[in-house]
């Protein structure tokens, strides 16, 4: 046995070497480069697959139910021999899409549609947090073997706390101290690849010092067994129809687990450099799992053989050395149990992670306008992730778990890894298969797994109340949970199995047949069918092209949208990269083509820090079309298309991508347009205001300028002429520069003309004087209103053979509403009346009115005063 | 053969029957250690298998 602090610190020193061998790949170009390139190194990382459940419960599940343990590495076996069509198929589309999670994987597939996203994500976390819990239920429970305690009472509010707090470091040290637009992590892939070889090593070795350092070989050691126990143990459960039916669903459910758990996913599909790295992973992990579980049934028997409790058979790996008193294999063996929960949960907690900001975070903070300042903080957001998907692992493994084995819980998950077979295998090979569909099958699935498996296993543990499970949801009987529809035949994992995989597939296929798949859906569903037709690079030659596209303009569009996510700084720098990538950095103005593919980089590079949907989403709100770069672009798209050799199908499906995408550049032409239209309305409006100001300030001049003339002393007749001509010459009045002042002559009731200015002979001759009521002038000094004529008409009297046609103003001059004379003033034929021109003359003709009272008043006092000098004998005069 | 895209196929499916319910009854009828012999013996071939038809670069 070993001391706590002895095992703290083996642990501490384990975790340091791992991380040190992070950061030397990290650091080391030449060594990240190198590693990349092993195919070896992929591979091994897939075998993350191989956790504390494989590293202590498999032996544990042989010691109880034989060769039970088998289909879980089987199924994943028989699978990987398929994985040259399809996990190269799925590569191939992550190489395309910059597919950041197997959540990103499937809304990209369907639209990428958040919703979609959400639900993946959400099946994720749940299957995932209760097999995270098992590993750190296997890590604490080494942990206390090994310092000689109990696996019974385990120290959850110590030894549980502080590993967990040292996983959580380690998770974000590992893989989360950067956002990585490719979510690539060599240095923890080299890291986990050690792991695996760790795990591998040891638990070899003890097999093989329990077969042949405790029993001389295979044969002593299964002549040490009673016949019973070996029948048992190399027998598939206990041998009748349920175990059969157990097998066969756990080989299904784990053919799916290898390639869809989520940090299968990743290590499979996300970290993959090389798709020719698939290759070697095709044997040498089958490979693998053939060797790890060598030495199961063996170390079963051997544990039985030395006489160790059967309750203990999940630890048998640990404690057969420790009964052997071989301390060295101890210490390998429970670095090898480490290893092998660590990598699982390091893998597992980051990749929810990246999962729970991409697609339950960020589509938060779009929706809410509040939150937008947290778009700078996702990386803090990612490290809160993991702590907190770790500390809700460790209540479940201290509240939830016990008195469960590690395979049974470990099968939960598996079982929520099966929900993304129908919309994942729909997405790669049925172009029907559509949003609706997914939506549909993983909501239906998800629902009917949660029920099925996880409501047992939290009434079990006290939860949930135990009459939910015994009784059914509101006492129904058909809906016990582990029995439901009466299905009560089969084990609560096939009937979990059965249900959710039935309501998923029947509704995805319902959905995606009854609902019909909108064409923004296409391209995307081709691009997922056909990906094994389109190169490795994704590249498409592109004719030659000029451009004429602003690279400026484009590139502050770029860093606008990039900074709500990252610094300024970071921004500009991911910027930089993608424009030397495209070869434009030099360049002043981009091509169209150029331009699409700036745009294509630049959704690859946010996709990579917020996932697909979410990136999708922010290009369309943020980015624009000019109507002349949709003219480029549509010309650069009829010359791929002019080079594309497409079947009719794939041909129907580009016209349907080019057809959603020039929609959407013709709706935003159209925003465009009415914007363009607000803004001259604008405009009109800013000019009429500045008109009538214009002409305020011109009538205000001429206005001070008769006044200044009827100040002047000169005789009425200079004054008028001169106050006339100022009118009719005025620049904003449209009068033309003829006209004539009129004075009333009361007692014979007509008017005088006094002033003329351009009118023709004739027309003197014939308005010299004019009867009130006569004529327009005549008629304006008895109505005393303004008259507006706008051609020679009925009320036109006075005219003759010959006449220009014309349209006047006829305006009488009152004094305190006394008639004092009318100014007539000519306006070009057709002219309207407007308010404000009558207006403007009606109020000269009022300073006129003042000019000429003035002056009769002045000559009524001078003569006043020339009949009082007559009157005194010229000695009086008037001061 | 094993060149052939199909083949990864066919050994897909000959292990499904051989490690599936029912040709796995075989295994029933065998003593405990030919049991052992049975499925990591198809193991064994299906991984020689693997690396026979995957280890070249095409």
């Amino acid at each position: 046995m070993f001391n706590t602090g002895t095992v703290f610190l083996v642990f501490l020193a384990y975790m340091a070497i791992l991380f040190g061998i992070a950061q030397i790949v990290e650091r080391s170009p030449r060594v990240s480069q190198y590693l990349a390139s092993r195919p070896w190194v992929y591979a091994l990382s897939i075998t993350v697959y191989c956790t504390s459940w494989t590293f202590y419960g498999s032996v544990g599940m042989a010691s109880r139910e034989g060769l039970s343990y088998l289909p879980t590495y089987l199924g994943p076996t028989l699978m990987i021999g398929l994985w040259w069509v399809v996990l190269r198929k799925i590569v191939r589309i992550k190489e395309h899409r910059n597919i950041t999670s197997i959540a990103d994987f499937i809304s990209a597939r369907y639209d990428r549609s958040q919703g979609v996203a959400m639900i993946v994500t959400l099946i994720a976390l749940l299957g995932t947090l209760p097999y995270i819990a098992i590993q750190l239920k296997a890590v604490v429970s080494s942990f206390s073997i090994i310092s000689g305690g109990s696996t019974s009472q385990l120290d959850w509010g110590g030894l549980g706390l502080w590993t967990t707090g040292l996983l959580i470091a380690f998770t974000v040290l590992f893989g989360a101290r950067r956002l990585d637009p490719t979510e690539r992590h060599q240095g923890m892939m080299a890291a986990l690849a050690v792991e695996c070889v760790v795990k591998l090593v040891a638990f070899l070795a003890v097999g093989a010092f329990a077969t042949f350092g405790l029993y001389g070989g295979f044969n002593g050691l299964f002549a040490a067994l009673p016949a019973a126990d070996l029948e048992q143990l190399t027998r598939v459960g206990s041998g009748d129809m349920a175990a059969y039916t157990r097998w066969m669903t756990v080989l299904f459910v784990s053919m799916a687990g290898i390639l869809f758990l989520p940090r299968q996913f990743h290590t499979a599909v996300v970290e993959n450099s090389d798709e020719q790295h698939i290759r070697t992973a095709i044997w040498l992990v089958p490979g693998y799992l053939l060797l790890i579980s060598l030495f199961v049934v063996p170390l079963a028997a051997a544990g039985r053989a030395v006489g160790l409790p059967h309750e203990m058979a999940d630890f048998y790996v640990l404690l057969l050395p420790l009964h052997a008193d071989q301390q060295a294999l101890s210490v390998l063996v429970f670095l090898g149990g480490l290893a092998a929960a660590t990598g699982m949960i390091i893998v597992s907690s980051l990749t929810l992670a990246t999962m729970s900001t991409n697609h339950l975070l960020v589509p938060l903070i779009d929706r809410f306008e509040g939150l937008y300042w947290l778009k700078r903080y996702l990386l803090p957001a990612r490290w809160l992730s993991i702590a907190w998907i770790l500390s809700i692992s460790y209540l479940f493994a201290r509240d939830v778990t016990e008195g469960h084995s590690l395979a049974n819980i470990g099968m939960l998950g598996f079982c929520a890894a099966l929900q993304f077979v129908p919309a994942i295998f729909g997405g790669l090979f049925w172009l029907k298969g559509n949003k609706a569909g997914a939506l549909l099958g993983l909501g239906l699935g998800f629902l009917v797994w949660f029920y099925t498996l996880m409501v047992p296993l939290l009434a079990e543990s006290g939860q949930l109340p135990i009459s939910l499970v015994t009784e059914g949801l509101w006492g129904v009987w058909w809906l016990r949970p582990e029995a439901l529809f009466g299905l009560d035949r089969f084990d609560s994992v096939t009937h979990s199995a059965f249900w959710s995989l039935f309501f998923n597939s029947a509704a995805y296929l319902l959905g995606s047949v009854f609902i019909r798949q909108q064409r923004s859906e296409l391209e995307m569903a081709g691009s997922y069918v056909h990906a094994l037709r389109y190169g490795t690079s994704g590249d498409i030659q592109h004719p030659a092209e000029t451009g004429h596209i602003k690279k400026s303009e484009k590139i502050a569009e770029a860093q606008s949208l990039l900074s709500q996510y990252f610094s300024e700084k970071i921004a500009r720098s991911k910027i930089r990269q993608i424009t030397e990538g495209l070869g434009v950095l030099e360049k002043e103005s981009l091509s169209a083509g150029e331009l699409l593919r700036f745009h294509r980089e630049l959704e690859r590079v946010l996709a990579g820090s917020v996932g697909t949907a979410a990136s999708h989403k922010a290009m369309k709100k943020h980015l624009s079309y000019s109507e002349v770069e949709h003219e480029q672009v549509s010309h650069v798209y009829a010359s791929i298309l002019t080079n594309l050799r497409l079947t009719p199908d794939e041909l129907l499906e580009r016209i349907s991508y080019f057809e959603a995408r020039d929609r959407i550049q013709r709706e935003h032409a159209h925003e465009l347009e009415a914007r363009v239209a607000e803004r001259e309305a604008e405009i009109r409006v800013r000019k009429q205001v500045e008109q009538k100001l214009e002409k305020t300030v011109q009538s205000q001049t001429l206005l001070n300028e008769l006044l200044r003339i009827t100040l002047e002393p000169v005789s009425l007749q200079d004054a008028l002429g001169r106050a006339l001509a100022l009118v009719s010459r005025s620049s904003w009045l449209p009068t033309e520069p003829k006209g004539g002042i009129f004075l009333a002559q009361q007692e014979r009731r007509q008017l005088e003309m006094v002033v003329q200015q351009g009118l023709d002979p004739k027309v003197q001759a014939l308005c010299h004087k004019i009867d009130f009521g006569y004529c327009i002038c005549g008629k304006a000094a008895t109505a005393q209103e303004i008259i507006h004529t706008d051609s020679v008409d009925h009320q036109h009297t006075n005219c003759f053979e010959g006449m220009e046609d014309h349209g006047h103003y006829a305006v009488p001059i009152t004094y305190e509403k006394r008639l004092l004379g009318v100014m007539i003033l000519y306006l070009p034929a057709g002219h309207q009346q407007v308010q404000d021109e009558s207006d403007f003359l009606e109020a000269v003709a009022n300073v006129l009115g003042g000019l000429i009272q003035r002056d009769r008043t002045q000559k009524a006092l001078l003569e006043s005063e020339t009949r009082l000098r007559n009157a005194t004998g010229g000695e009086s005069s008037i001061q | 053969m094993l060149e052939k895209p199909e083949f990864p196929i066919l050994v897909f499916v000959a292990g499904l029957l051989f490690f599936g319910w029912p040709l796995m009854e075989i295994a029933r009828s065998l003593p405990p250690v030919g049991r052992l012999g049975y499925f990591f013996g198809a193991w064994t071939l299906v991984v020689v298998l693997y690396f026979l038809i995957f280890r070249r670069v095409r």
